[in-house]
């Protein structure tokens, strides 16, 4: 099966990560703006 | 027409190594059970939004107050709406993105399969909790799906509800689009290159990248509604510095794009059943696609036209104007190309055509209405009428909701490998088709006439048109229940159905039995069978 490739595994790891990355930075910078901005 | 004959004996269940029982479905990894999961649950809030539609137009089909107090009213309006958006519409374009990315991309299953299991099972408990707030002291949510400040501010115990609610459906929509994003990016068979890709596979893996935009944006924005509520803050009060406008801007960054992320997968389902229907190759395939992209960009530069009315200047104004209004071009490349595909074609008249064509008449007219919506001088006119309510209604019902029909209509005999009742999905086709007209078109002359959206009883002369309207509800709504009876029925004895269930069908699906293997593609498929597929 495809997935059991390992170079895929880690393509697919390594993509996965990335994109998490940049979700998280959103989501998770969003609301650390509104709660810096909101305690000045 | 489809191929009734059964197709030749596979023995791939024997390959399965499947679940059985609860476990099956509670531990499901397996894009197909998860996208079947994602289907019956937006199917079961469609049905529970439906309902709300039918309070509203039962309290509206008279002037007076008749059913429900305002209050419930108000609530009623603003949980259909978040419901049949993250609780319907938005599940549905996962569930079908789910069954069908891994079988038209080459691929075994979804990249990431037990993120998969998490985004669905994250929705069952951000539904509960909303709608268990119809329960909580004070009502649920009232103020409308927007949330706008200072009134969402006012709402009681449900307010906490609805801010954790709308932050779970946050998080479930980012983790399905970044499955999506990293599936196709990686899980392409060999020979599947990008511009190989069937429409659905492009319009979804756009609309994955719009999701990862903007759902941190809403997340944003109801967070500080949240300080603002709980902890002091003053983002959007004007007695502390803040500005209640400002939450208009967050809100539509978010809720434009929010709109594409409802409508471009659409695009994609109308982009494969018109071809095969009209036995042709799409027409101008890459055109398709800079179109769609052209169209994801556009949405982050207009989300001021919804709020014309606040007062921004002159130059903001022509800015938000003109930029709607490009979104005509992108789009009416895709109208003259879906059209241009039927052109001196060898036509017929299945389901799920007939869906894809009233869903391009009908889309049009949504897409007419909001570029009068655009004009700003008469948006002044129109601003929070009924003809607000008939245009993104038209975008999204026989725009989105017929392009899932559509969806579910093509690719059901190859999920189930029983062909449905087609005379009963003529009848489901034509009843939907002909109310949800006599339920939306008079909303035009309502809000044209001056009759504001969001109220429970209305001035007398309005009366013979919501009368109308109300039946067209009715008339939709019931209509309605034939969909799970249908498919039901399909499941339980269609007649079986081969590998291509439809004869002018082209793409990877096709080619794998019906119903497909557990693991859709176990050998990637070989570049003459990608190249079959790819007739465009």
């Amino acid at each position: 099966m495809a997935q059991e490739d390992p170079t895929l595994r880690q393509r697919v790891r390594r993509s996965a990560l990335f994109w998490l990355a940049v979700a998280a930075a959103f989501y998770f910078g969003f609301i650390a703006l509104t709660l810096i901005r909101g305690s000045r | 027409m489809a191929d009734h004959a059964l197709d030749a004996a596979h023995d791939h269940d024997s390959h399965d190594h499947k679940p059985h029982g609860w476990r099956r479905w509670v531990y499901a990894t397996n894009h197909k059970d998860i996208g079947t999961m994602y289907l019956v649950f937006a199917c079961t809030m469609f049905f529970i939004g439906g309902a709300m539609a039918m309070v509203i137009r039962l309290e509206l089909f008279k002037p007076g107050m008749q059913f429900v107090d305002p209050q419930l009213f108000n609530s009623m309006t603003t949980m259909h709406a978040l419901v049949m958006i993250f609780g319907a519409v938005m599940p549905a374009w996962t569930g079908l993105a789910n069954w069908m990315i891994p079988m038209q991309v080459g691929a075994p299953d979804m990249a990431l399969p037990r993120l998969n299991n998490f985004s669905f099972w994250i929705l069952p408990f951000a539904f509960t909790l909303l709608l268990s707030s119809l329960f909580v002291p004070g009502g649920a949510p009232a103020g409308g799906w927007t949330m706008y400040p200072p009134l969402v501010l006012q709402n009681g115990a449900s307010f906490p509800m609805l801010i954790f609610s709308i932050h779970m459906m946050g998080a479930s929509s980012i983790l399905g689009a970044i499955n999506v994003v990293v599936t196709i990016m990686n899980m392409r068979a060999p020979g599947m290159t990008l511009l190989r890709m069937p429409l659905f596979v492009w319009t979804w893996l756009i609309t994955a990248y719009l999701l990862i935009a903007v759902m941190p944006v809403l997340a944003g924005a109801v967070t500080m509604l949240l300080t603002d509520h709980f902890f002091g803050t003053t983002f959007f009060t004007a007695a502390g510095g803040g500005d209640p406008v400002m939450f208009q801007h967050i809100f539509w960054f978010f809720g434009h794009p929010e709109v594409y992320i409802l409508i471009l997968p659409a695009f994609g389902i109308v982009s494969e059943v018109i071809p095969t229907f009209s036995r042709k190759p799409l027409f101008g395939y890459e055109a398709m696609v800079y179109a769609v992209a052209s169209i994801a960009f556009l949405s982050f530069i207009v989300w001021a036209h919804h709020m014309f009315t606040v007062g921004m200047p002159l130059a903001a104004q022509l800015f938000f104007m003109l930029s709607t209004m490009l979104i005509a071009i992108p789009t009416g490349v895709k109208v003259f190309n879906w059209t241009a595909t039927m052109w001196k074609g060898s036509l017929s008249f299945e389901p799920p055509m007939l869906f894809a064509l009233a869903f391009l008449f009908l889309f049009t007219i949504g897409g007419f209405s909001g570029l009068m919506l655009a004009i700003v001088p008469a948006d002044y006119q129109y601003q929070d009428t009924y003809f607000v309510v008939a245009h993104f209604h038209y975008v999204l019902v026989p725009g989105a909701v017929f392009g899932i029909m559509a969806g579910v209509y093509y690719w059901l005999p190859k999920w189930t490998g029983h062909m449905y009742n087609v005379r009963l999905a003529n009848w489901h086709f034509w009843l939907s088709t002909i109310f949800v007209n006599v339920l939306f078109f008079p909303q035009h002359f309502l809000g044209l006439a001056g009759m504001p959206r969001r109220i429970p009883d209305y001035a007398v002369q309005f009366t013979d048109w919501n009368m109308v309207s109300s039946i067209g509800a009715f008339g939709f709504g019931l209509s309605q229940l034939l969909f799970p009876l249908l498919i039901w029925q399909c499941v339980r004895s269609g007649a079986k159905v081969g590998n291509r269930a439809w004869e002018g069908a082209h793409g990877l699906e096709w080619e794998l039995p019906s119903p497909p293997p557990y693991h859709s593609w176990t050998e990637a498929p070989s570049d003459a069978l990608i190249a079959r597929g790819a007739s465009h």
